[in-house]
């Protein structure tokens, strides 16, 4: 009897250690995903002893996110995206190199371009190929697509039009999110050269390049077929509504497209006239790499369901409910494939594609040919020095980027100074702790309530702040992921030492100081108005409290929506009521600083108001009494009894609210679309996001965001000791 | 029997001295009031007794024992607050209740409790009301009968009168003593008014800076005070002090303040005072008197007076100095008057002027 | 008089108008949400769209599917107005209900945590001088310093290290501790304007230190304890950042990931996410609209004695 029961318990342990979890990341459309999940909904039945967990991130947060973790030692076994996140995730060495796995003819069953080599391994497998742009157009509108550019621009030109005659242009010829530089380098193809070498070395002052520039801007600018600002979002609208003849998308639009119940066509974006060359779309894969901390348990699980994921029926299903390319050279074989229209005319698009580079430098160049694209496009440069410039910025990116900082003699100062000042720390603090022992048993009533609350905030910010303080004298990045040591007070050197410091740092100053002088003067203003007997007083009082109330990042985007030069609230507002010129409210540095401002201001009044009403109802109705009969107007009244008398409620407010908007990232992030245009609208702490996330620079992000934490301590201590917040005016 | 006993108690704040060893016995079912200017110490002496502050060091002792360490709620205790301290969210019966419902009293003890306290101060009609719903005086009200529904053993009383109107300040003033007499209870009270002092405490310890400077029955307080300070605290008008010195010869002996001059020779113990002996001298304005013919009349100008029906206040200026004197009210002098006045010699108060002690 | 009622009335336009411009971005996210080709753009200033006027050669008004049309601009595309399509979507084909439960689980227990630790640390922080008082103070404010997203990767580190990630309790810790600070500042704000007569009035009537705060101190501090709560509700409510890093498992998912979801880089369904953005919204507006009177009365950072 017992022996059977050991048995049952056997087998029951047996059975439970063969249950396999793997978890899976991905960055699919929604359409996308619904496939995946029946495809593993399938896997499951076969092998009931695993469970597929699948989990979506934006493209880019699936980068971050997938970093974070690997760096914490977990993360999901497998990991789905384009192939250019090869490039941070093998130099960071947090996913495994797949060679060791599989063998040569497991590879050789795919597209070339599917299987993502660097430094001579292979990192990724991918189960399509494309996302590689093309012209679609609209066949209602445009029966046969242009043949060239110069066909284009006559084509785009009929197609621009004013329908209902009130002056303003309704239906475009062509739109794209041409500013975007993905949109952008396939042209330089056209123009007879290539953005990046094949040594991975960008190739950017090009006499090309300049024509590339010039040509976007004739476009624009003499032509006048696509519309002044145009960003995905505004393209993808115009297009769905038909009211776009043309649109430069990837494969992943179509059934966007579909659903909208567009019928569209797709072709190669039409050749260059003068160089008789096509441009070169740039065709990626998508695929599965694995997590370098997948435990030898779940290796096997794991590779099972990447060989199936990757498998040819898998592949065609995806190609059957969401045409996609299959990488599987005996999938492309298959009807379903050969049938498809659009598939045919999208492999037809390839043929001049050129593949996406997959190095981690290439994140660099985006960086640096975007910033200088839109300062050209902008008109805030010339073509020629938007080629030489981006061409230098994207060598001194690199080069950041692939530099690993050796430590000097400051690290052994380091190293010995934290045991140095933790010792000191130990013995000035033992004077303080003795007398805290002390007190502790006179105020233990004080000690319980308080210690709750500082347990928690002290858990979740301490910790973080001196691991931070650590990164910050290390040579954290890209090249060190895995091996960072403390190597001196370098990055603060750096800090310090470049212009573009002190250029945000001006403009977060600006930015705040704006922003509170608004949010304080607007508050203060509109609670002496509402605070006085007025119909339906509550209501306005509640409507004018909604932008607190509804989530940042919800009403961030609206805003950058109402910014569009044509289609937004803002400029139709402005041109219906004002008769103004649209402004370009987002390809403008000013502008842009200033919708973000705006947009802020909106977000920050209501705080202010609410503070301000409340000390405005406990001021002493006597004191005004008491200045009426001194003879005092109303506007004496207002600044000689209200604003002094609302300084000590407002002062703590200011103070807070300082700090809030220098530090708010949610704003500028959405609304100027992360620094757009070309990176002229950073705050500090979106220039440290962009650092620390974007280009990989750990240790320079974290010692500047000491640097801001010091600036705000400063400002904190001297703003406060000045106005004595703390003394009441009684 | 001793109901509150202070034995060398020190408060300090760093090194503020709030009270510097104070000795104190109250007598069980007296009424004993603290008075004293702002700061002297009065209500953080209370304070200690009810044991919102902890002493510095010396005992405390209640019914005889040391409470040092006793918490406030443990001491039977009750303290009417200058503020009145209501609980705002409870009605008036709750506010009332709130000590008895913490010491699980029945609710039967309850109901009978707060109604007679109710009674006792006719706030019946008031039970149901919030505090806010209350004038000034109902809320003192309710503040007394919060405190006397606990029995407790001994009265606190912080300036409670001070919020309150004159008027309703005589008649609570009375209510208090009143509620005195019937309960018999160990009172304490602390005012910045003498004329509270006087009129409610069976004694009175006055205070200034950290000190008791005297500790007595208003009467002694009013007829010896024993320093200038206290003679001074203590009636209305305030004593008039006039400084000089002793001029002594074989002959005569008087005092001189500038060209004031009085003759002190029909008192006994005034020959004691060595020639130029600096001296304060106190005189009540109720001990100036109009007088025709006297030896020892001084000329005196009326330079303003104050009419109070039974009284008239007259200030003087007699060689130089001010004086300010209460006449009968049926005195028929005027501004600008010449009059000669006397001082009733028995009651005059001398001081040394270094020590300011009392000297007779 | 005549004059004050003009000037009444002035004020009142200016308000109102000024109010309508303010209300108009979230009714521009309401238009998107009844919008029903998923797009983002719209070229007029009106919020709510009208069918395109449709007649066919039989004189039916009602357009059939892949009836063709075309417009007096020559426009074949047949616009559709205003919809509550994307609600029924958002609330039948997601998981919209579930992420709206787990946000309200973790929602419940960050507020009430967040009600607990701020209103008897703020009340500690009032009432009393014990050794470290200032040094908290000062603290609190610092915390609110540094850049929080730089702080991602260590809690990160942590949590993993912990154990606690893809667990509400992590984010729940996070969540808590983040909005305290504020919430604590606010609370003592308002415990100083209560006389401490009332307490010690409390304690010489038997009361120990902590029961004279429960009984008395705690409610008359309502209107703060309100806006402690309304802020730990928003804390937890909308925050994004830190559940994107915690949370792992769709099936733990909170509102505002599981609406991100419907964002993908370039291709969101719009639609969705703005009804999704609004039913998001509906419970914060709602608090924030009862609570207007608290706010105003409750949100005392200052130092004005009441």
């Amino acid at each position: 009897m017992k022996k059977i029961a050991i048995l049952i318990l056997l087998i029951f342990a047996e059975a439970q250690a063969e249950q396999v979890k793997i978890n899976l990341w991905h960055q699919m459309l929604y359409s996308n995903r619904v496939v995946l999940r029946e495809v593993c909904d399938a896997y499951e039945k076969q092998n009931p002893n695993v469970k597929i967990q699948l989990t979506y991130r934006e493209t880019e947060e699936l980068r971050s996110n997938f970093q974070s973790s690997a760096m914490g030692g977990s993360g999901p076994e497998l990991i789905y995206g384009p192939s250019d996140q090869v490039g941070p995730f093998a130099s960071m060495e947090i996913i495994k190199p797949l060679d060791e796995f599989f063998d040569a003819e497991f590879f050789k069953q795919f597209d070339p371009n599917a299987v993502v080599k660097l430094n001579g391994k292979t990192w990724m497998v991918g189960d399509m190929v494309g996302n590689h742009l093309m012209l679609i157009y609209n066949k209602e509108l445009l029966p046969n697509p242009p043949q060239n550019t110069d066909e284009l621009i006559e084509f785009g030109k009929n197609q621009t039009k004013d329908t209902d005659g009130d002056g303003k242009i309704d239906n475009y010829g062509l739109v794209w999110n041409f500013t975007e530089p993905f949109f952008y380098v396939p042209w330089l193809g056209g123009f007879g050269s290539w953005f990046f070498t094949e040594t991975n070395q960008p190739n950017l002052n090009t006499p090309q390049n300049i024509e590339g520039f010039k040509f976007i801007k004739s476009l624009r600018d003499e032509h006048k077929i696509v519309p002044k600002e145009c960003d995905y979002e505004v393209a993808n609208a115009l297009f769905k509504s038909g009211k776009a003849a043309m649109i430069i998308n990837g494969d992943w639009s179509w059934g966007d497209y579909t659903d909208a119940k567009i019928d569209f066509g797709i072709a190669r974006i039409p050749l260059v006239s003068q160089t008789s060359l096509y441009p070169n779309p740039l065709v990626g894969t998508k695929g599965y790499s694995i997590n370098s901390n997948v435990s030898d348990k779940k290796i096997k699980p794991t590779l099972d369901l990447l060989r199936h994921l990757t498998s040819k029926e898998v592949q065609l299903k995806f190609t059957e409910k969401v045409n996609l390319m299959p990488s599987n050279l005996e999938a492309r074989k298959d009807s379903l494939v050969l049938k498809n229209e659009i598939l045919r005319q999208s492999a037809f698009v390839m043929e001049v594609g050129k593949p996406m580079p997959v190095v981690p430098e290439i994140r660099a160049v985006w960086d640096a040919l975007r910033t200088q694209y839109q300062a050209v496009l902008g008109g805030n440069r010339t073509p020629e020095e938007g080629a030489k410039l981006s061409q230098a910025n994207a060598e001194k990116q690199i080069r950041e980027m692939n530099e690993i900082l050796k430590p000097n003699e400051q690290a052994t100062v380091i190293k010995w100074l934290f045991p140095v000042l933790f010792l000191l720390a130990l013995v000035f603090g033992k004077r303080h702790f003795t007398e805290f022992l002390r007190d502790l048993k006179k105020n233990s009533f004080a000690y319980f309530m308080a210690f709750p609350a500082f347990f928690g905030i002290f858990a979740v910010i301490v910790y973080p702040f001196f691991y931070n303080l650590l990164i910050s004298v290390s040579n954290f990045s890209l090249r060190t992921f895995q091996g960072w040591e403390v190597i001196g007070f370098q990055n603060y050197l750096t800090v310090f030492q470049e212009d573009v410091f002190y250029t945000v740092l001006w403009k977060t100053v600006l930015w705040t100081a704006v922003n509170l002088l608004f949010h304080v003067s607007l508050g203060v203003f509109l609670a002496v108005l509402i605070n006085r007997t007025l119909p339906a007083k509550k209501i306005l009082r509640t409507l004018l409290i909604i932008p607190w109330a509804v989530p940042q990042y919800i009403t961030a985007l609206t805003w950058r929506g109402m910014f569009n030069q044509e289609y937004g609230a803002i400029n139709l507002a402005l041109s219906k009521f004002f008769a103004m010129t649209p402004v370009q409210w987002l390809s403008q540095p000013f502008e842009a600083f200033s919708a973000c401002v705006v947009t802020n201001i909106w977000l920050g009044f209501p705080f202010m108001m609410v503070i301000a009403l409340g000390g405005l109802q406990s001021i002493p109705q006597e004191l005004y009494e008491a200045a009426r009969v001194d003879g005092a107007t109303k506007w004496q009244q207002f600044w000689k009894i209200t604003l002094p008398m609302l300084k000590p409620v407002m002062i703590p407010a200011i103070t807070l609210g300082t700090i809030w908007t220098f530090n708010n990232i949610n704003v500028v992030w959405l609304v100027s679309n992360a620094g757009e245009p070309s990176d002229q609208t950073h705050i500090l702490v979106s220039y440290v996001y962009k650092a620390a996330f974007n280009l990989y620079r750990y240790g320079y992000a974290a010692a500047l965001s000491m640097v801001i934490f010091l600036i705000l301590l400063v400002f904190g201590v001297f703003f406060l000791r000045k106005t004595k917040a703390t003394d009441s005016v009684y | 029997m001793i109901a509150v006993e202070f034995r060398n108690i020190i408060k300090s704040f760093g090194d503020v001295h709030i009270l510097k060893e104070i000795n104190l016995q109250v007598r069980e079912g007296e009424f004993l009031v603290l008075v004293g200017p702002s700061g002297c110490g009065k209500s953080t002496s209370l304070r200690l007794i009810a044991g919102l502050e902890d002493a510095t060091s010396g005992e405390l002792l209640i019914h005889g024992k040391i409470v040092n360490d006793v918490d406030p709620s443990q001491r039977d205790i009750a303290m009417v607050f200058q503020s009145y301290a209501l609980y705002p969210h409870l009605n008036v019966f709750e506010n009332m209740a709130f000590g008895l419902r913490i010491r699980k009293t029945n609710e039967n003890e309850i109901q009978k409790r707060v109604q007679e306290a109710a009674e006792i101060l006719k706030i019946t009609n008031l039970l149901d009301r919030k505090p806010k719903e209350l004038s000034g005086g109902q809320r003192q009200r309710v503040a007394l009968g919060r405190a006397i529904v606990r029995k407790p053993r001994v009265f606190l009383f912080d300036e409670p009168l001070s919020n309150l109107d004159a008027k309703l300040r005589g008649e609570m003033r009375v209510e208090i003593k009143r509620l005195h007499q019937l309960l018999g209870n160990t009172m304490v009270y602390v005012t910045h008014d003498q004329v509270e002092a006087m009129t409610m405490g069976d004694r009175i310890a006055i205070m200034n800076k950290g000190v008791i400077e005297q500790l007595d029955t208003p009467k002694m307080m009013y007829a010896k005070p024993l320093n200038t300070f206290v003679a001074g605290f203590i009636g209305t008008p305030q004593m008039n002090f006039l400084e000089g010195e002793i001029f002594k010869s074989q002959t005569e002996i008087y005092f001189k303040a500038g060209s004031f001059k009085l003759n002190l020779e029909n008192l006994p113990f005034a020959q004691s005072f060595n020639d130029g002996k600096k001296i304060i001298l106190g005189v009540r304005p109720e001990n100036i008197f109009e007088t025709e013919n006297s030896q020892n009349a001084l000329p005196a100008s009326v330079e303003l007076i104050e009419p109070l029906g039974s009284d008239v206040l007259a200030h003087l200026v007699i060689g130089g100095k001010n004086l300010t004197a209460r006449f009968k009210g049926d005195s028929n002098i005027e501004a600008g008057n010449s009059i000669k006045i006397s001082f009733e010699m028995n009651s005059l108060h001398f001081f040394d002027k270094e020590t300011t002690q009392r000297l007779n | 008089m005549k004059i004050k009622n003009t000037e009444k009335w002035l004020i009142f336009t200016f308000l109102s108008v000024f109010t309508l411009a303010t209300i108009y971005p979230v009714l521009n996210v309401i238009g998107i949400s009844l919008r029903t080709d998923n797009a983002f753009q719209s070229k007029s200033l009106a919020f709510v769209e009208f069918d395109e006027p449709f007649e066919d050669t039989n004189g039916n008004k009602t357009r059939d599917e892949n009836e063709k049309f075309t417009d007096e601009n020559n426009n074949q595309k047949w616009d559709e107005g205003s919809s509550l399509k994307s609600f029924e979507t958002l609330f039948t084909e997601t998981s919209f209900l579930l992420w709206a439960w787990n946000s309200f689980l973790i929602t419940l227990v960050v507020t009430l945590t967040g009600v607990v630790l701020a209103s008897t640390c703020g009340y500690a922080l009032s009432r009393f001088n014990f050794k470290g008082k200032q040094f908290g103070m000062v603290s609190l404010m610092t915390t609110q310093m540094f850049p929080a997203t730089m702080l991602l990767l260590p809690f990160f580190i942590i949590l993993s290290k912990l154990g606690l990630i893809n667990s509400y309790l992590g984010l729940i810790i996070i969540y808590s501790s983040t909005a305290l600070p504020f919430c604590i500042w606010q609370m003592k704000g308002y415990y100083d304007t209560i006389p401490q007569a009332l307490e010690e009035s409390a304690r010489l009537d038997g009361c120990s230190r902590f029961s004279a705060f429960y009984k008395i101190i705690l409610p008359l501090s309502a209107p703060a304890l309100v806006i402690t709560a309304l802020f730990s509700f928003m804390a937890s409510w909308s925050e994004y950042v830190v559940a994107a890093v915690v949370l792992q498992d769709p099936e733990l998912y909170t509102l505002p990931l599981g609406l991100k979801s419907f964002q993908a880089s370039l291709a969101t369904q719009w639609g969705l996410y703005a009804a999704g953005a609004l039913v998001v919204s509906v419970p914060v507006t709602v608090l924030f609209v009862a609570l207007a009177k608290y706010l105003v009365s409750g949100l005392t950072l200052g130092s004005v004695k009441g």
